[in-house]
């Protein structure tokens, strides 16, 4: 097995005065996507803002291409080398294509280069007739192909999902979907992913990681973990009873 | 009607063209009031946004005992009463007291640091609440999109750029319409610290109608412009 691209080694994360994360080893290939699967209150946010840097560890390191977050890395640099989307859109003020160009503009880059590379990723993601419309008058479906856009324009060695599709009617998300697992396999980052929906991960993740209570219960294929639960807790929190039947 | 009461409504519409004929022919006492009031007020409002929206972003953020408090003082500070601001700063500016030595009593100076300290809390308080107002996710986003610390700061702040604009207004608005501090600071000289409200409280004294109301009209024109700013600027940021 390849080494993995990020690679977090006993992290572990204190929210409004509780564990919220256990000690947790957690890493992913460039490449490959990996779902986080859990219920409500299991630590998959905090996993995800944690991996992200977006959170202080209290314990643990995070490595991504070998180097070490907060040694050889600073902060700012990391998040320069990672994306992230959420549930909600989160949009600043202004039109389609000022959000999407927003990362590029961050990082110093000129207005002709971020018109280059930010084009192709409209058009990828069917919103490039939009550029010019402002937020606020996006459908949901819309923000979010924008806040993706905005992502994905970074080209990202990590790119991380917060449930990015939870928020949209049943049609959108079956098409976004779709969409993006085609996007995820030409675009060969690494992606981690959390879902609450276990079809959506196996449509996108070639690994789905099991968390309950802070701590990570299973690793392995969607196929091998809705078919093979090692423990009790984990078919119960997959249904995988009902899938099997 | 009686005659005196056609008497008296015969003054007043005269006082109101001779007012409106004041600001028309440019009376060079009047337009010089106006610019005093508008430059100690725009300075006064001004200097509370540069120390205010960077304190209210701090309280806004920040997690410190006693955070309550000083969120319970800025909200008082809403109703200070200007006139008790007007006797504090008239007493510390005594020429032996703490800011004695700054020689500012009855100086534009004096006026300007009484309508920075009643426009401050204003700043501070609407600053906090716009700040509130942000989904909190929308920090982390920004963080997550490789923004440096002042990247940040400058992209909240263009988030907020309207309750900004309407804080500015509040702020301007409550201190360019006040006089009790202005007449206590100030002393209301001409060409100096003269200024709409300290003018208007003179002349309607002296019994000069027109010029006491031609001062008004100002005032009310000032507060018309103020809201009518807020609403373009409402309804241009509704679309965006």
């Amino acid at each position: 097995m390849n080494e993995a691209f990020l690679q977090a080694s006993g992290i572990s994360v204190h929210r409004n005065g509780r564990l919220a994360l256990q000690p947790t080893d957690f890493g992913v290939r460039t490449g490959e996507t990996v779902g986080i699967y859990g219920p409500n209150g299991a630590g998959k946010t905090t996993l995800l803002l944690a991996l992200a840097g977006l959170l202080p560890l209290t314990s643990g390191t995070i490595q991504i291409g070998g180097r070490v977050l907060g040694r050889d890395l600073s902060s700012l640099a990391y998040h320069r080398r990672i994306a992230a989307v959420f549930q909600e859109p989160l949009l600043l003020r202004g039109t389609v294509f000022h959000n999407a160009q927003l990362g590029l503009a961050l990082r110093g880059i000129d207005r002709t280069e971020r018109e280059a590379r930010v084009q192709p990723v409209l058009q990828q993601l069917k919103i490039a007739h939009l550029a010019d419309r402002p937020i606020g008058m996006l459908s949901g479906g819309e923000a979010q192909r924008t806040s993706l856009a905005r992502a994905l324009v970074l080209d990202p060695e990590v790119l991380f999902l917060d449930e990015p599709f939870a928020a949209l009617d049943q049609p959108t998300r079956r098409r976004l979907t779709q969409e993006f697992a085609e996007l995820l396999h030409v675009r060969k980052m690494a992606t981690v992913f959390v879902t609450h929906d276990l079809a959506e991960a196996s449509a996108l993740c070639n690994r789905c990681v099991i968390l309950d209570a802070g701590s990570i219960l299973q690793d392995g294929s969607p196929a091998e973990v809705l078919e093979r639960p090692q423990t009790r807790r984990v078919a119960e929190i997959t249904g995988a009873g009902e899938h099997l039947s | 009607m009686e005659p005196d009461a056609w008497s008296y409504w015969a003054e007043i519409g005269q006082g109101f063209v001779d007012a409106v004929l004041l600001l028309v022919t440019g009376d060079p006492e009047t337009w010089s009031i106006i610019r005093q009031s508008l430059l100690i007020s725009v300075s006064a409002t001004l200097a509370s946004m540069v120390l205010g929206v960077p304190l209210g972003a701090w309280i806004a953020n920040a997690k410190f005992p006693g955070r309550g408090v000083v969120l319970a003082i800025c909200n008082t500070g809403f109703g200070l009463p200007p006139v008790v601001i007007g006797l504090i700063f008239s007493i510390l500016l005594l020429r032996h007291g703490p800011l004695g030595a700054l020689n500012l009593r009855f100086t534009p100076g004096a006026m300007i640091i009484g309508q920075f300290i009643l426009s401050l809390p204003i700043i501070i308080g609407l600053t906090v609440v716009a700040l509130q107002q942000l989904n909190p996710k929308l920090q982390l986003q920004i963080k997550a999109l490789g923004a440096s610390r002042w990247q940040t700061l400058w992209l909240l702040g263009r988030e907020i750029r309207l309750p900004l604009l309407v804080a500015y207004m509040a702020g301007f608005g409550a201190v360019v319409s006040e006089v009790g501090a202005s007449q206590m600071l100030g002393g209301n000289l001409p060409g100096s610290t003269r200024v709409l409200t300290t003018a208007i409280v003179m002349e309607t004294g002296m019994g000069h109608y027109d010029r006491a109301m031609a001062y008004g009209i100002v005032l009310l024109l000032l507060v018309a412009l103020v809201v009518g700013l807020l609403s373009w600027v409402q309804h241009s940021d509704g679309h965006r």
